[in-house]
């Protein structure tokens, strides 16, 4: 694995249509970026040095890239030169059971891949469509013998349709619209997957902090069982706000960090020695640009410790 | 797999989406499962309030929307639901149940990458219409539906030129080249329970046209017979060829080509002559 050169924070934002937090989708297409995000990325563009955009379908038409460009284009020229570009996919759906035919997604991801130089492409593990219907949040895969073949050949396919490094992500377990199926172990399920098909790994602290809650590694307990996963795989962590609800995990999106994921960062980094990145997901600010109050003690946590751990570490 | 039995992969899809294979599941009845025992012991992981939450969650998302591309069955279906409710006492959140068990949600897809399948709007109106096939009484109903299911799917269709669905009614929803068209009757009953939300003047009843141009422009409102009779007809040659037929409906020879020459104009119908 060749060694490359820490980005430290990044930000990766979950781009709505005509949302409070995304584009302005216009009946034209000439759409753009709203006021809101554009604030906030000039408020904190010296603080972070990585976007991705999650992908959001814009329409009902069929999966062209074109059709996205305007919207794109009018975030990435808010963006200095030096900020890599990455792709949050939602389309690849890693743990389908079923004949799923991405060709139209690698023909449209490819052409972002070029025109914006995207540097890596990040997908939760997990099931996001069934029969054609989305799921109000990715299922985990089914944690099966069949279920890690099936995603095996999932990634497999994926990582030789795409012109760029995928980054699979470690799936969420939290609470309120998820469950799964199997008892394999995840994070064996996981390190298998990594190492059969050597393919990058994304590490979403919250999604950790949601299995170990799920197999009672709470309070003391939290850092078991975590060198069961491909840390060296692993390129990119997520921080993304959560919270914790009558003893169960919600991976809220709220941009409010749990000070257990400031921990869990603090512990994974020096473990991680092929990371590259770490992303703070889904911040959620005002209409100035300027990050909620709430969310900033543990954010000012997290970039500290992420600025040190760049700082220490520039390549490999 | 053995005769009947299911893939664990079809038991999740049922455990979401369809109610009575969800309590079948919840009262441990395994043997409505339809699921090989090697594949049973995979669903003692199962948060059973987890599962209830993730199919409550995907039921409301299917009434309310989830994105911004889609606005759920309470915005593409307002007037029929208010009815439902209201005229007919169905509780809307038992009817979508019912709705999601039956082999028309199954036609729908939201992306198409395991193949196109039907719009919500269309697959909620098939069933509806289903539904309601030996009452005559709630007839209306169905047509209240017809009609929202054309006033949002040419919507869809208007701003999306390259869509990603199939449209299943090809008997409702016309197709020659580039031109989409339907038309629906419209009784003083429907036209009253209409009328506000879809500026409709107040008539005693009336032909009512949804129709996307060959440029991709939309045509709706109120039509008269004779537009009803000639747009079936597609292309002017079709139209000279059948004028005989059209003109016995009460149409001159003079109002058949004033009407056709209008429609190629505003381009309903194709001038191939």
């Amino acid at each position: 694995m060749i060694r490359q050169k820490k980005l430290g924070l990044g930000m990766g934002i979950d781009m709505e249509w005509n949302g409070k937090f995304g584009f302005n989708k216009r009946p034209d297409g000439k759409d753009s970026i709203n006021e809101r995000v554009s604030s906030f990325i000039e408020e904190y563009r010296e603080v972070f040095n990585y976007l991705f955009i999650a992908f959001q379908p814009r329409s009902y038409n069929v999966l062209r890239a074109e059709e996205y460009f305007n919207a794109y284009d009018s975030i990435y020229r808010t963006l200095p030169d030096y900020y890599v570009k990455v792709f949050h996919h939602t389309l690849l759906n890693m743990g389908t059971m079923e004949r799923y035919d991405r060709s139209e997604i690698f023909q449209f991801t490819n052409k972002l891949i070029d025109r914006y130089d995207i540097k890596w492409i990040v997908e939760d593990l997990g099931i996001w469509t069934i029969k054609g219907k989305p799921l109000p949040y990715p299922l985990p895969p089914l944690m099966t013998e069949e279920g890690l073949e099936n995603c095996i050949k999932n990634v497999k396919e994926i990582m030789n349709g795409l012109n760029t490094t995928l980054c699979v992500e470690f799936p969420g377990y939290t609470e309120g619209t998820n469950f799964h199926i199997g008892k394999y172990n995840a994070y064996e399920f996981f390190k298998i997957l990594s190492d059969e098909t050597n393919c990058y790994v994304t590490l979403d602290i919250g999604h950790i902090l949601s299995y170990q809650y799920l197999i009672g590694n709470t309070g003391n307990k939290m850092f078991n069982d975590l060198d069961k996963l491909p840390l060296q795989q692993c390129k990119e962590f997520h921080l993304s706000g959560c919270s914790i609800t009558n003893g169960k995990f919600r991976d809220l999106h709220h941009g409010v960090l749990l000070n257990e994921q400031i921990s869990l960062l603090e512990y994974l980094l020096p473990k991680c020695e092929n990371l590259v990145g770490v992303t703070y997901e889904d911040p959620k600010y005002r209409e100035n640009g300027l990050l909620i109050e709430k969310s900033l003690p543990n954010f000012y946590k997290m970039k500290e410790i992420v600025d040190n751990w760049q700082n220490c570490n520039q390549y490999g | 797999m053995d005769n009947g039995s299911i893939s664990l992969y079809e038991c999740l899809y049922n455990l979401i989406h369809k109610k009575s294979y969800r309590e079948a599941y919840l009262q441990r009845d395994y043997s409505a499962l339809k699921l090989n025992d090697s594949d049973l012991i995979h669903l003692t992981t199962i948060d059973d309030d987890e599962l209830i939450k993730t199919a409550q969650k995907t039921k409301l998302y299917l009434y309310k929307g989830n994105t911004s591309s889609n606005g759920g069955l309470s915005y593409y279906f307002p007037i029929t639901i208010s009815v439902l409710e209201k005229d007919l006492e169905i509780n809307i959140f038992e009817y979508i149940d019912e709705f999601m068990e039956s082999c028309y949600f199954d036609l729908y897809t939201e992306v198409p990458f395991t193949g196109k399948g039907t719009c919500i709007q269309e697959s909620f109106y098939l069933f509806v219409s289903s539904y309601f096939m030996n009452n005559e009484s709630a007839k209306y109903v169905v047509d209240l539906c017809l009609f929202e299911f054309y006033n949002s799917i040419y919507s869809m269709i208007l701003t999306n030129i390259n869509y990603n669905f199939k449209i299943h009614s090809t008997n409702l929803i016309h197709k020659n080249n580039n031109i989409f068209w339907s038309t629906i009757s419209l009784t003083s009953l429907l036209i009253n329970k209409l009328k506000t939300n879809y500026n409709i003047p107040n008539e005693e009843e009336i032909i009512y046209l949804f129709c996307i141009n060959k440029d991709n422009k939309i045509i709706k409102g109120e039509i008269n017979e004779g537009i009803n009779l000639i747009i079936s007809h597609h292309n002017v040659k079709k139209i000279l060829a059948k004028k005989d037929e059209i003109t016995k409906n009460n149409l001159s020879e003079n109002d058949l080509l004033t009407l056709t020459s209008l429609m190629v104009e505003k381009g309903m119908i194709y001038d191939n002559l």
